[in-house]
């Protein structure tokens, strides 16, 4: 070894770097180059759609009953699930498979194509619209108030928490939490909570007067949780109403023209307000002029 | 897509200030780590049966259910008996709590390595059981160990990302962000990837050079 | 009236049969993997040794939950879509093949020199020595780091509910949103992720067992040829 003009440990610092740069040479060369765009031939229906019918289409969502879930056998359901696979079907898709993640990673999975359509919650706005393709809204989200029994404090809006210096739960970074801060003046009678059920829970334990949710998620937790709370009369006067639409990436805009064509066609069947009452949503609402969407 | 320079750097600010959140919360959780590892391992030492059983079972309960399990336990169920954390505390909390487990045992096996001479040595000449630890024990048992604790605080901050899963907007959580926001993924998570990288790889390679010394200086130590 | 074995059960067992298909492709790949790494870190050619090296550093250093989100959600964008069963064995296989490859390392490296020295003086061969000198006497030393590394594999498959594999930590947190009952649905699948890892170092410690080294001279250890045998074929005639 003496004859070595190095050690033998900077001989493998060397090598080691040599290795890296090999190693990431190797990555790149791996990447497909990106081929020059051919002429796409003139499409009589968007590219989506014909790779769907061919290949299946996947929902990403959240698991968010009773609006978006994933059925013991593997289907989606749900109520956007069920909009969702009633407009698609008319489209000639037949397959539908699901990616369930977390709220971030919903939209990760869309733009990386993980999913090829992201259904139900997510409200059209400035930001959104102009990046994102977004269906007619399925549904409109109302908030309401999860109170003790009965009501005591007779709790109906924020004000009213605000003015009897009551205690709210809320999940965190929400435009319910936003609002409360605005209304209440500050967040110290705000307790974020991690979960639905969390709420109900802090709400038994008296760590809150009242949780805010969507109406639904209320409904679904009273399912689960009989007698626990009480939903409190009407929507939160001081919440806004949210349009809940499904978004393609923005290439896609010509999948979702077709598909609003189809959804259309579902409401004045009639079929739409079917669906709505029976899962409690107030169809009037989606025509509301309040709303607002892409 | 293509990496797009020009918004790499304008998201460094944002990606430096999550690494900071993400140091603290591994800074805060190590400690915790270190603190409860060390009481567990003096539990764990004892010759008090019920003590050492119940150090023991803390150990194997928590190093054998996955971290991202007991995140979920501490967030969404503690508030099931009225006790609502922040994703913060409870991300903290439970790193803290994780890294306990792992530390105990380095700290028991530390105490072990101790020659049972010297504890004879010290009940020989009538030392209290507090000055035995303090004085002679522990200053034995903690210096050989410290690479190894260096190893699970840096294990520490490798898993501090899943506190992003909870919803705390530390390094890794704010790659979601800016992600959210611009639709934008390559060059958040690439960023994070290599910020992680470097972080964990600089200290693997000091603690490998503390190690060696100590090696070195080892046996004046033990002959002190 | 849905029962308790359609609502609760059924889940919790779906999924645990999927936490250990990802365990087992992702210990499979990191196995074979640690083993090629580690021989490449002894190797006589510091390239292949610089490689190796890079490899361990890169997939110890890095946090597992950004790999895979890397993998899965940012690979697509360059043009490589593995579907998410895959992704989760690509990136625990790679993860934990780094520290396997140490472990058995270490393993080979505590063969005493004055063993191989030996060896090369009654000129076994290279795969010779390596079956019948090193291999046995490495294996029992490596069985317990990796019995560790086991458990902690099984751990980290929890990372891949995340992105969207319905495995046992994914459906827990499913009952959780249908049902409630936080508590009781995290503690029972903590059990069984306990019941799992005890499983796993029941079953190594059974082969250390069978395998351990009596300090007796003049012997060869019987179970270790037995298991050396069993995994690489026979040895000296």
């Amino acid at each position: 070894m003496k004859s070595s003009p190095f050690t033998r440990k900077t001989r493998t610092a060397i090598t080691a770097a040599f290795g890296t740069v090999l190693l990431a040479a190797g990555l790149v060369s791996c990447a497909p180059a990106s081929e020059p765009a051919e002429d796409a031939p003139v499409a009589s229906e968007p590219a989506l759609l014909t790779a769907a019918k061919e290949n299946g289409i996947i929902f990403g969502m959240t698991d968010s009953p009773p609006t978006t879930l994933v059925e013991a056998d593997g289907t989606p359901g749900g109520y956007a699930s069920l909009v969702t696979m009633e407009v698609l079907g008319r489209m000639g898709i037949t397959e539908f498979n699901t990616l369930v993640t977390d709220f971030p990673s919903s939209i990760s999975g869309l733009v990386s194509g993980r999913s090829d359509i992201r259904i139900g919650g997510l409200t059209p706005n400035e930001e959104r619209c102009p990046v994102m393709a977004f269906t007619k809204p399925s549904h409109v989200l109302t908030y309401a108030f999860a109170v003790q029994p009965g009501n005591p404090k007779g709790l109906l809006s924020l004000q009213d928490l605000k003015d009897t210096d009551s205690k709210l739960g809320t999940q965190g970074a929400t435009t319910q939490e936003t609002i409360a801060i605005e209304v209440f003046g500050g967040d110290e009678n705000i307790v974020i909570l991690p979960d639905r059920q969390s709420g109900i829970d802090a709400l038994r334990t008296d760590r809150v007067d009242a949780f805010v949710a969507p109406y639904q998620t209320l409904v679904q937790l009273l399912e689960t949780n009989p007698g626990a709370f009480e939903i409190a009369e009407g929507y939160v006067p001081d919440l806004p109403i949210l349009a809940q639409s499904s978004v393609v990436t923005s290439e896609n805009a010509d999948f979702v023209e077709l598909y609003n064509k189809y959804f259309d066609e579902l409401v004045e069947e009639g079929w739409v307000e079917e669906i709505s009452d029976e899962y409690g949503f107030d169809f009037d609402l989606l025509s509301s002029p309040e709303l607002a969407t892409c | 897509m293509s990496w797009d320079w020009a918004y790499s750097i304008s998201i460094i600010p944002a990606l430096l200030d999550g690494l900071w959140v993400t140091l603290i919360v591994t800074f805060i959780a190590t400690s915790f780590g270190l603190v409860g590892g060390l009481g567990l391992g003096i539990l764990g030492s004892m010759a008090n049966p019920v003590l050492s059983r119940i150090a023991g079972a803390y150990v194997v309960i928590f190093r054998n259910t996955p971290f991202l399990v007991q995140l979920y336990l501490i967030y969404f169920a503690l508030p099931e008996f009225g006790i609502v954390l922040s994703s913060e505390v409870s991300g903290v909390l439970g790193l803290g709590l994780f890294i306990s487990a792992y530390m105990a045992e380095v700290f028991r096996a530390g105490i072990a390595s101790v020659p049972s001479g010297q504890w004879e040595a010290c009940t020989a000449i009538n030392m209290s059981k507090f000055h035995t630890w303090m004085r002679v024990v522990l200053p034995q048992a903690i210096p050989p160990i410290i690479p190894m604790l260096g190893n699970y605080a840096n294990l520490a901050f490798k898993l501090s990302a899943y506190v992003a899963v909870i919803g705390t907007i530390e390094l890794f959580g704010t790659a979601l962000r800016l992600g959210e926001k611009s639709y934008r993924y390559l060059e958040p998570f690439t960023l994070v990837g290599l910020m992680y990288l470097a972080v964990s790889v600089a200290v693997t390679v000091s603690l490998r050079q503390l190690e060696k010394r100590m090696q070195r200086t080892r046996p004046e130590m033990t002959t002190l | 009236m849905p029962t308790f074995w359609d609502e609760i059960a059924r889940p919790l067992a779906e999924g645990t049969l999927m936490t250990l298909l990802v365990f087992i492709g992702g210990i499979v790949i990191a196995t074979v993997l640690g083993i090629g790494v580690a021989a490449l870190r002894l190797s006589k050619f510091s390239v292949l040794r610089g490689i190796a090296w890079v490899h361990v550093e890169f997939f110890r250093g890095v946090s597992v939950l950004v790999l895979i989100f890397w993998v899965f959600f940012v690979f697509p964008l360059l043009g490589i879509t593995m579907s998410p069963l895959t992704t989760a064995w690509v990136v625990i296989g790679l993860n934990q093949s780094a520290f396997i490859a140490e472990i058995v390392r270490a393993g080979i490296q505590a063969v005493p020199r004055g063993q191989i020295e030996a060896s090369i003086a009654i000129n076994l061969s290279a795969w010779d020595r390596f079956r019948n000198i090193v291999f046995p006497q490495a294996l029992p030393i490596a069985l317990p780091p990796y019995a560790n590394q086991l458990v902690n594999t099984l751990k980290e498959t929890a990372v891949v509910s995340l992105i969207g594999l319905a495995d046992l930590t994914f459906r827990g947190n499913e009952l959780r949103t249908h049902l409630g009952h936080s508590m009781e649905i995290f503690v029972s699948i903590g059990i069984v992720y306990l019941l799992l890892a005890y499983l796993l170092t029941q079953g190594t410690s059974w082969l250390e067992r069978k395998m351990r080294v009596e300090p007796k001279r003049g012997t060869t250890p019987k179970q270790a040829i037995r298991l050396r045998n069993f995994f690489i074929g026979g040895g000296i005639k």
